[in-house]
């Protein structure tokens, strides 16, 4: 008898525990992996997606394809536009696997807070999605087509995920957050333009005061990268080489690895002086200009010379293009906080970053030529 | 005389469970929005309070080992005022489990279950407290020392993944704040930290009376310490401006670590299964004390009828806030009073002590 009554209370609990109020029918969702926003001149959001084609049968194919179908709607915010689409597609549009969104330019320049507001808020949105500034209309990157690619957007998620081409900091919801609402940094986004309808990633959109206001181009981006992510700048540098007195031209490419950086800040005078520290080590692996009875030490100093002469170029322009937009883009700014809070207090950092004086070191370690020797004894 | 009895364990269990709760995943922002960089202070401040607090709980209780509240205070003040002194602390009671039902149904609703009504959330919670009521305090024990592993675990998680991202300019300055800020922050982690005045109910029971000071005491350091550390960690990890615009910090947190080869994709789920255990257990421990005064102040024969009603009256404080910023609220009051009154009732019950035996 306890048996039977023991049996029953599980099979009750079976049956009043499997209903939920809130599970999700796969069926009943289109799942989106890329949305464009732009802004019409009413300044409300256009919102622009591909909707994927279910595929039936024995169709093999991704259901990323570029089969889906684009479709864009207006909106006086990006909920309201996805609205409207979910309505017209007799489905609701699910966000909970969005890898990337792309900013139109003109909203970057003014509104970027109504956007990042929705995606931080909305608890299924994941994180480490992917931002973008388009250069013209985020439709545009969403909507193109090419014998190329297989799935646009998911490709474009996984090149940020690996991140090796360098032309660009692959920056999530996250850290754009992150910087956004600090003090102390300034943001900065990825620049994407559709070329003959293959989408480009180059350069990086940089922010003052939370607005869009200039952009970097790619070596610039480079110089950037080797400062704040260093793990993830390519590996490859191109340089000229020889002697400078000689006429002919060579170019040595070097390959470097171990890039580490450091970033010190000191206060003399009520003036902000900031220490950028870059330490890596290279080894040569293509220079074609072997000559007889070269000293190798000698060599091997020049390049280093060579390679530090280089980014330095590089990091001065890179400085000097940041004081111009009057933009804090190393984050000089979260140092200057934790370290000199009173000084922090009297002062207003987006004016003041422009009189911030740097002083660069790097340091190139040249360990090797590889596996050829460089010189004929 | 038959009472069931815990033991050392399971008393160790029932104060650190009782004590990490829901105010885990809001306490970094609560703390930052304050005292910013230097919130550790604060939190060690209310670890030190709390421990001065326990100190005088213990003291009282060690004059009366083998009583509750209830008994204490018919003994020292008289039965009628010992019943009102058992009603306060019951509607305490009544007012920390209620609030915590309705916070952790608010943040269920946030993060896992939008759609599922809140009704249905805070019944399902309470109900399982009241089958432990049922049962006798000895399941109460066990049941705790099951999920300890589980809420130390909530708190060691966040530690382990966000060590590796700590930025030490989000850290300093670690002295940047003054008084006043100081003093609402510490009152903010003494809330945080309260648990120590269950034991009014759970002395009587203990079967080991001699090891029970140091225990207490090194169960309090021990969550006060991970608290300190989880704050520091939080803030270190987020930095100051993004702790403060967050309303449940440390979820965002696991919401923005990305484990690689995790089954899950969002790993705060996983987090908040884990806290989810945390804040029930800290649920049906007010709950049962609640009931458990009740039980001793009406007669004998009505103490199982009267569950039903006590539930409901939980359900219905539950279903009273109107908004999260009320719930907080709530939660607050709820807390004030719980410092108030286990001070005062201590404090005042303690000189009495003290007046009679210098009579005598």
């Amino acid at each position: 008898m306890k048996k039977l009554i023991f049996l029953s209370y599980i099979l009750i609990i079976v049956f009043i525990f499997t209903g939920c109020w809130d599970f999700k029918q796969i069926d009943n969702y289109y799942i989106i992996t890329g949305l464009g926003i732009d802004k019409n001149e009413d300044g409300e959001f256009v919102v622009t997606t591909r909707i994927p084609v279910p595929i039936t049968g024995l169709q093999t194919s991704s259901t990323f394809t570029t089969e889906g179908r684009v479709i864009s709607r207006r909106g006086n915010t990006i909920l309201n536009a996805l609205q409207k689409m979910g309505n017209e597609l007799k489905k609701e549009i699910f966000l909970g696997h969005l890898q990337v969104v792309i900013i139109s330019r003109d909203i970057a320049k003014s509104d970027i807070e109504r956007v990042i507001d929705n995606f931080s808020r909305n608890p299924h949105v994941q994180r480490k999605l992917y931002l973008l500034i388009s250069d013209k209309e985020a439709k545009d990157i969403i909507g193109s087509v090419n014998p190329l690619d297989v799935a646009p957007i998911p490709d474009l998620a996984n090149m940020f995920d690996i991140n090796k081409t360098n032309n660009f900091i692959p920056v999530t919801l996250d850290e754009f957050i992150f910087k956004y609402r600090g003090i102390g940094y300034a943001p900065i986004l990825p620049l994407a333009k559709v070329n003959n309808n293959i989408i480009e990633v180059n350069g990086m959109g940089v922010f003052h005061d939370d607005n869009f206001i200039g952009e970097l181009n790619g070596e610039e981006t480079r110089a950037l990268s080797l400062l704040i992510s260093p793990d993830f700048t390519s590996e490859y540098y191109t340089v000229p080489g020889g002697d400078v007195n000689n006429d002919e031209k060579t170019y040595i490419t070097i390959r470097t690895s171990n890039k580490s950086s450091k970033i010190k800040v000191s206060l003399e005078d009520s003036h902000i002086k900031a220490f950028l520290t870059i330490k890596l080590n290279a080894r040569i692996s293509e220079y074609s200009n072997i000559k007889r009875n070269q000293d190798i030490q000698d060599l091997y100093r020049m390049v280093e010379k060579q390679l530090e002469r280089q980014l330095l170029k590089d990091l001065e322009s890179l400085i000097k293009k940041s004081k111009d937009y009057n933009s804090d883009i190393f984050g000089i700014g979260k140092y200057v906080r934790a370290n000199h809070m009173k000084y922090w207090d009297k002062i207003n950092w987006e004016e003041e970053y422009a009189n911030t004086e740097f002083k660069i070191n790097i340091i190139v370690n040249l360990r090797s030529a590889s596996s050829t020797k460089i010189s004929i004894d | 005389m038959n009472v069931k009895r815990i033991n050392i364990f399971q008393i160790r269990a029932i104060l650190i469970t009782v004590t990490t709760g829901i105010g885990l995943i809001t306490l970094p922002r609560v703390l930052a929005k304050e005292t910013s960089t230097t919130s550790w202070l604060p939190m060690l401040l209310g670890l030190i309070l709390i421990l001065i607090i326990s100190y005088f709980i213990l003291k009282l209780l060690n004059h009366f080992p083998n009583s509750d509240i209830y008994e204490i205070s018919k003994n020292v003040l008289g039965k009628y005022i010992s019943i009102i002194v058992c009603l306060l602390f019951i509607s305490y009671f009544i007012l920390v489990s209620s609030s915590t039902v309705r916070f952790t149904t608010d943040v269920v609703n946030i993060w896992m279950l939008p759609l599922t009504p809140m009704k249905v959330i805070i019944l399902t919670l309470l109900t399982i407290a009241s089958y432990i009521c049922f049962k006798k305090i000895e399941t109460l024990g066990r049941f705790c020392t099951v999920f300890l592993i589980f809420n130390v675990l909530s708190v060691v998680l966040v530690l382990f993944f966000t060590f590796p991202s700590l930025k030490e300019y989000n850290l300093r300055p670690f002295f940047h704040t003054n008084l006043s800020h100081l003093f609402r922050s510490t009152k903010a982690s003494l809330l945080s930290l309260l648990g120590i005045e269950t034991l009014f109910i759970f002395n009587k029971f203990i079967s080991d009376k001699i090891n029970i000071k140091p225990t207490i005491y090194k169960s309090i350091i021990f969550i006060g310490l991970l608290y300190v550390l989880l704050v520091e960690f939080t803030i270190g990890y987020f930095g100051i401006d993004q702790v403060k615009v967050l309303v449940f910090p440390v979820i965002s947190l696991f919401k923005t670590i990305e484990i690689r080869f995790f089954i899950f994709e969002r790993v705060e789920l996983f987090f908040l299964t884990l806290w989810l255990t945390a804040a029930f257990t800290t649920i049906s421990i007010y709950y049962y004390c609640g009931f458990y005064l009740l039980t001793k102040i009406l007669p004998k024969r009505l103490s199982r009828l009267v569950l039903p009603f006590y539930l409901v009256i939980t359900y219905l404080l539950a279903q009273y806030p109107q908004n999260n910023e009320d719930t907080i609220k709530l939660l607050n009051l709820a807390g004030n009073t719980g410092i108030i009154l286990s001070t005062s009732i201590t404090l005042l019950l303690l000189i009495i002590i003290k007046l009679r035996g210098a009579n005598k």
